[in-house]
């Protein structure tokens, strides 16, 4: 009789999450022993890991590989400007509101791009940014074609302009944090089971009763919700809002998508470690304008080849070694030989 | 009469969809891929035409004698040497691999054009037209277009049902280990096809240029119509994909003439309820 | 599978892990399981196909029609309208098309209705008489017997029990085919 044992954690794991609670501790704390230059940066990174996880989630997990979450972006940054706008509402509220509506606007847009497979999907919800774009530039009353600001007295009730950005930051932080933590969940939950068949056998997993199609929808909304709430906080950092801006496909999907395949596409920490490299690459490849676009997209061509899972692929590959245990590990197990 | 006039406008529009879309629908069936770099190549293929053009002095449609060839070498090589080695299995890498192209394609472009924005000139035949009757004149230059259309598709249906090559396409498509059992080498029946597809580009490409301003960056709006020819028409259905880039330049031509800043949302959601009544076109190939 | 050790030689060649179509012109052929005929091909493409390894020998297009009529009225059928055994009669074909010198016979029977399996195995002599080597994998043993000099049975990747066809008894082949 072997002895086996199974279970999540590590002891590499358990070390990597006691330094991470500290990461934590100190980023929640970092309007306090940081310049407001950093501070901003550290908004941006944020903003970045949260969208990452979200398409990590749609594409890595349940498969389905969107090239169109710059609709949900641009949903959230309109929708907070038409809060202030038209409802006067304080522009940090607006962000929930936006994570609702994108949730619920999600079920339409699903009923038309489900009926695509594959690559066809992609192209589809990248028709549905493009409506959602031009149907933006529609609406004059908030800006058409060329956009508008937002009103100063809105950013006012926000508070000074160094109080503003702390507060824009801890938001950022809290959205990043809980766009993590829920995927994180529903990782481990039932879902994430049936996520995880689907993804290794789906006419199997579909003959087992795992109701895939709905599966797909839920991650579809779940991950369309948390797009439009960070889009509605990046409109509040920028101030100012203009369909091009909104629904642009590089800033929101391109580098998203470059993001998530350079640091690992379907593993929690891809995401955290691709975001760490396209802030260090944009820092110090800026300057080349064009060219810094060109090695962000051979970049990822080359992982594709090399090792399509990523470079936290690699990590694992050598080390055995997670930060999130979202799947379980056997030990002690010999392979049967006779 | 106005409205006439945006529906024989729109049909015309529709030839050069059908251009965009053919090369897309070729290597989808033939290979499964779906190359979001589509558009861009298209935009590339109108820079080749232009620095031909400003090296020789030839006429736009005369510089397609060059163009053809030379894109068709390019999407040879891109198969042969990059491409094969995403196919088959999981889809999403050829999408990355083919979405990281059209990034760099795009900032290529940029980089050694510039953003300012271009235009073939093809003399006379750009303005010259055929008086049909009142408040009706056709351009020679969107009839031209979409007679072109309509040969490339009939010779792209000639070559895959009568060919050599187009017999070997099919197997490839229909059971790619057997055909290799026959002796054929999948991964030079695809360079063929990529070949084929990016020689359809290139005939886009020009008439795109001679047509319309372009810049490094209107190639995902170019592979989106494509896209939408093509499945409005029905996947793996060349006919339908010149039914479908008609539907669609006649939708945009319609919703311009109801208020300008409707075209392109017109022709969308055209796309979208052909996608939400008939989800597989209106032309599916039976089989 | 790629196999841990070991080597297939043909005429001195070493065709593991060969190209398929490199084992094709050095001379095999096969009929695989199922037939596999391309589906939006004809029968007389398929056929063609089949000979797009060109050897030299006796099998033409109109040598396959001589030997299977039917396919001849039906060569611009869509191959996989035709009913199992022409099917398989087309997949025969295709395969002679090469004029190989060995060929594969995967799973003859299978899925056929038992005259049209009947029919099948009365015009494989017909075939195999231009001295063509065929190694024929099938479940329905008495059959496989009758046209066959040299048999083998193979149990769980290893052979069981192996000689001339009409050397052993219904009752020892079956012990061996069964491990009984």
């Amino acid at each position: 009789m072997q002895s086996a044992t199974i279970s999540r954690s590590t002891r590499a794991s358990r070390i990597a999450a006691g330094l991470a609670v500290i990461l934590v501790v100190a980023l929640a704390a970092a309007p306090w022993w940081t310049s407001s230059a950093n501070l901003r940066l550290f908004t941006e990174f944020m903003i970045y890991l949260a969208l990452a996880s979200s398409w990590n989630l749609l594409a890595g997990y349940a498969g389905l590989i969107s090239v169109g979450q710059h609709a949900y972006v641009g949903f959230g940054g309109y929708l907070m400007f038409s809060c202030v706008l038209f409802l006067g509402l304080n522009p940090l509220y607006a962000i929930p509101i936006a994570g609702v509506l994108g949730g619920l606007i999600a079920i339409p847009v699903a009923f038309f791009v489900f009926r695509l497979k594959g690559p066809y999907f992609a192209i589809g919800t990248w028709v549905v940014a493009e409506v959602f774009r031009l149907s933006a530039a529609q609406m004059s009353s908030v800006g058409g074609g060329s956009g508008l600001s937002i009103p100063v007295s809105a950013m006012r009730a926000l508070g000074s302009k160094s109080e503003r950005e702390i507060l824009i930051y801890l938001t950022a932080f809290a959205l990043c944090i809980g766009a993590v933590v829920v995927i994180y969940l529903v990782l481990r939950s039932r879902i994430g089971l049936a996520l995880t068949a689907i993804r290794d056998n789906e006419i199997a997993s579909l003959s087992l009763g795992v109701p895939i199609g709905r599966i797909k929808l839920a991650v579809y909304v779940v991950a369309a919700a948390g797009t439009a709430m960070i889009g509605a906080l990046i409109f509040i950092t920028k101030l100012r809002i203009s369909p091009d801006a909104a629904f642009s496909v590089n800033d929101w999907t391109v580098f998203v998508i470059f993001i998530v395949v350079i640091g690992g596409i379907g593993t929690m920490e891809g995401p955290i470690i691709g975001t760490l490299l396209y802030f260090v690459l944009r820092e110090s490849l800026a300057d080349l304008g064009a060219f810094y676009l060109m090695i962000l997209g051979a970049l990822a061509i080359v992982i594709m080849l090399a090792t399509p899972n990523g470079l936290w692929g690699l990590v694992v590959k050598r080390f055995d070694f997670s930060l999130f245990p979202v799947g379980y590990r056997v030990r002690g197990l010999t392979p049967k030989s006779d | 009469m106005e409205w006439v006039n945006a529906i024989v406008q729109g049909i015309l529009t529709g030839g050069l969809y059908a251009l965009f879309a053919a090369g897309l629908s070729l290597i989808f069936g033939v290979m499964r891929l779906v190359n979001i770099a589509h558009g861009d190549l298209i935009v590339g293929a109108a820079y080749v035409a232009l620095a031909v053009i400003s090296a020789t002095g030839l006429n736009p449609l005369a510089s397609l004698v060059i163009v053809v060839p030379v894109m068709a070498a390019i999407g040879y090589g891109l198969q042969f040497g990059l491409l094969n080695r995403v196919i088959g299995g999981n889809i999403l890498p050829p999408l990355i691999v083919t979405f990281g192209l059209s990034v760099i394609l795009q900032n290529l472009l940029l980089q050694v054009f510039s953003a300012d924005s271009r235009k073939l000139n093809a003399g006379p035949i750009e303005t010259d037209s055929l008086k049909i009757m009142p408040g009706l004149d056709v351009g020679y230059m969107p009839l031209l277009t979409f007679v072109a259309a309509v040969l490339i598709i009939a010779s792209l249906q000639f070559l895959f049902y009568k060919t050599s090559m187009g017999r070997a396409f099919r197997a490839t498509s229909d059971d790619g280990e057997i055909a290799q059992i026959m002796g054929l080498d999948n991964r030079r029946v695809f360079a063929w096809a990529m070949a084929l597809s990016l020689a359809v580009v290139a005939v886009a490409g020009v008439f795109l240029a001679i047509r319309a301003n372009f810049d490094p960056f209107m190639g995902p709006s170019r592979l989106i119509f494509g896209f939408e020819a093509v499945i409005i028409g029905g996947l793996g259905n060349l006919w339908g994909t010149l039914a479908g880039g008609v539907i669609l330049g006649v939708a945009q031509g319609l919703g311009a003439q109801i208020d300008p800043g409707w075209q392109l949302l017109a022709g969308h959601v055209a796309f979208l309820i052909i996608l939400a009544f008939r989800p597989r076109g209106l032309f599916p190939r039976i089989d | 599978m790629p196999p841990k050790n070991g080597d297939i030689r043909f005429k001195g060649h070493s065709i593991l892990g060969a190209r398929p179509s490199r084992v094709t012109e050095l001379g095999i052929a096969m009929v695989p399981e199922g037939r596999r005929l391309f589906r939006s091909l004809t029968v007389e493409e398929n056929l063609v196909l089949g000979g797009y390894v060109k050897r030299p020998g006796p099998w033409t297009l109109a040598k396959v029609y001589e030997v299977f009529p039917v396919l001849k009225e039906r060569r611009h059928q869509p191959a996989t309208s035709l009913s199992g055994g022409q099917q398989q009669m087309v997949a025969i074909g295709r395969a002679l098309m090469s004029n190989p010198e060995v060929l594969l016979l995967d799973e003859l029977s299978l899925g056929l209705a038992p005259v049209v399996i009947k029919d099948i195995y009365a015009l494989l002599p017909k075939i195999l008489g231009e001295g063509l080597a065929t190694i024929l994998v099938e479940q329905d043993v008495t059959r496989a017997l009758s046209v066959s000099d040299h048999f083998a049975c193979m149990l769980e990747g290893k052979f069981s029990l192996k000689g001339r066809s009409d050397a052993f008894s219904h009752e020892e082949i079956s012990a061996a085919y069964f491990g009984t």
